[in-house]
């Protein structure tokens, strides 16, 4: 069949529905690391060290991507997108997830309406959990075969628009030992981006992973990334200050910007000490 | 790794089991990997059968899919917070140990890590009437401490020994000894719901001793054991609703350290002294939560170092007393 597709330049009935369907926008999903928005298909690294806020920050975006945009004519300011969130290091938890939804709806002005009292919120939040999908991974093959299910998911559910990986180094070191070999880092992280991609490229969903630091060959080599897949399009890289107790750096790189953005951690999640105008 | 067997479907006949192992197809993800038609042309099989087969491997090898809602129901309503009988411990964790988590316990030799867990087990097993498993790989875990406290308590001699029942201690000689209890528990938990065996927190005492064998080893083996143990751990976790709670030496370091994560700053560089849990940076992202703890004088200073909830640096001190740690 795939022959027959290149001569003929046919496409299988999926390929057709997903190239018309529209799934939801993520271009609002953070005003402050994604000035232009995040676009269908792009690849976002978020590495750091050791409680740097990766999963926190992972957590923000599916907060905001999974809250509607609005509830009975009040402005909540999500995005009512679907997300799955691939867990293998299982420091995601759902009830931090929720305490941000909280602190967003409660930010986004509506515990000052009468109308929306702490059942509301509790209805509010509940329908967008809804929208997120967990896949909790134990080892290597098995998330392999995830991914083999996920062309499943996205197609069942029009609305996914967010994958996210926490993270993808999970089963690095048991893969060595049951490959009889060692892999470079990287190319183990561009086997899995890769692999990833061919099952998710035609969904045009967007795919945020997150790495730890130390993750990465010795000798690194930044722009060897040949063909469509295993390019990643930005990086977040989070870094906390020595010394200090609460305040970290992020650096943000896409194709052509790079900037530095200081930040600390508060109980509903981060709070960046520059471009408030934003908002 | 699951290899392609009879038992996975019928369909999988002598026949097309032979022939796939032939060009090379011994596992699931092989079977996966491989291009449909290419498939049809090796087993023989109708198109519409090996679509059939790969369905039926990807539903049964992938990750359990659960909603975000189902999620939440099922935290609100399996999950508990442990109390660990000390009060200030329990003001710093937020109400006590979240079951679902790995907690670490780490600090330099002497700083009352073994006294914090004996103190944390005594208490569950006495207030909560909790079982609890001590896995003691040192091979020291003292019931005389245990019961020398629960003495200072002036707790009755019956409640004594029942306390000291539920307390149970479990030795490790290595690794492989903790995997298959591991597994042994996994499948335990698993399958009796009776009080008798309810259980909702483990400690294991202590993390480093158990991988001094691999200290000098160079094919990566220890840390992709860890990596397993760790992987094992968390699927009970959250599988069975239990918190594990670890016990891990630190070591000191004497470093002068550049940090320029702003490029505006000048260069300065400070000598400073860093504690850092032992067993490898791999290992420093694996627990959810890190105690660090500190000695001095008679009180312990217990700070966070790692979590995904309390703020870092959040500290709390503790007394050590002949009933423990309060």
């Amino acid at each position: 069949m795939d022959s027959l597709q290149s001569h003929l330049g046919a496409e299988s009935g999926l390929q057709l529905l997903s190239r018309l369907e529209n799934r939801p926008s993520l271009i609002d999903l953070d005003n402050v690391i994604f000035e232009s928005g995040l676009l269908p298909n792009e690849i976002v690294e978020i590495n750091g060290d050791v409680s740097s806020g990766k999963t926190l920050l992972v957590t923000q975006f599916l907060a905001k991507c999974l809250l509607p945009k609005s509830y009975c004519g009040i402005d909540i300011g999500g995005l009512n997108a679907g997300a799955v969130i691939i867990d293998t290091d299982h420091h995601f938890q759902v009830l931090k997830l929720v305490t941000i939804m909280e602190a967003y709806i409660a930010r986004s002005g509506c515990s000052s309406n009468s109308l929306v009292d702490a059942n509301t919120v509790e209805s509010i939040i509940k329908d967008a959990l809804d929208n997120l999908t967990i896949l909790h991974c134990y080892d290597g093959v098995q998330l392999l075969i995830t991914f083999h299910g996920l062309k499943n998911i996205l197609s069942c559910n029009r609305n996914i628009s967010l994958l996210v990986l926490d993270s993808v180094s999970a089963f690095y070191w048991q893969n060595t030992l049951n490959n009889n070999g060692i892999h470079k880092m990287d190319l183990y992280l561009k086997k899995i981006l890769i692999s990833l991609q061919k099952h998710i490229h035609e969904f045009k969903v967007s795919v945020i992973y997150t790495k730890p630091l130390y993750f990465q060959s010795k000798v690194h080599n930044d722009s060897n990334v040949i063909g469509k897949y295993g390019k990643i399009s930005r990086q977040i890289k989070l870094q906390k200050v020595l010394n200090s107790v609460n305040l970290f750096y992020a650096h943000i790189c896409d194709n052509s910007n790079r900037k530095v953005l200081s930040y600390e951690i508060g109980n509903d999640g981060f709070h960046w000490h520059v471009a408030q105008e934003h908002k | 790794m699951a290899r392609l067997c009879k038992e996975m479907n019928s369909l999988f006949s002598e026949f097309v089991l032979k022939n796939l192992r032939l060009c090379g197809f011994h596992t699931v993800v092989d079977f996966l990997e491989e291009n449909p038609e290419n498939l049809v042309r090796i087993t023989k099989l109708p198109y519409k059968d090996i679509v059939l087969l790969r369905h039926n491997i990807i539903a049964n090898f992938s990750a359990f899919q659960s909603s975000g809602k189902t999620a939440y129901n099922e935290i609100v309503t399996n999950s508990a917070m442990v109390s660990t009988g000390i009060e200030r411990l329990d003001a710093l964790l937020g109400g006590g140990i979240l079951t679902g988590n790995i907690y670490e316990v780490c600090g330099l030799s002497g700083s009352c890590k073994t006294q914090l867990c004996l103190t944390i087990a005594m208490n569950i097993a006495l207030s909560l009437k909790q079982k609890v498993y001590y896995i003691d790989a040192k091979l020291d875990f003292s019931s005389r401490r245990i019961f020398s406290m629960l003495e200072e308590k002036q707790i009755a001699e019956t409640d004594v020994t029942e306390t000291l029942k539920r307390i149970e201690v479990v030795r490790i000689k290595d690794l492989y000894q903790l995997f298959s209890f591991l597994h042994t528990l996994r499948e335990n938990l698993a399958q009796r719901e009776l009080e008798s065996s309810f259980v909702r927190v483990i400690i294991l005492d202590s993390l480093p001793a158990v991988f001094f064998s691999f200290l000098n080893d160079t094919n990566n083996e220890g840390i992709a054991l860890k990596s397993q143990l760790a992987n094992t751990m968390k699927h009970i976790a959250l599988e069975c609703h239990v918190a594990f709670l670890l016990v891990n030496l630190a070591s000191r370091h004497f470093d002068e350290i550049e940090n320029l994560p702003d490029p505006d700053l000048t260069v300065s560089s400070v000598q400073t002294e860093v504690v850092k849990p032992a067993l490898g940076k791999q290992w420093l992202h694996i627990p959810s939560t890190r105690l660090l703890l500190k000695k001095v004088e008679s009180q312990v200073h217990v700070s966070i170092i790692k979590s995904i909830n309390i703020p870092l640096c959040s500290s709390c001190i503790l007394n050590i007393k002949d009933e423990g740690l309060v």
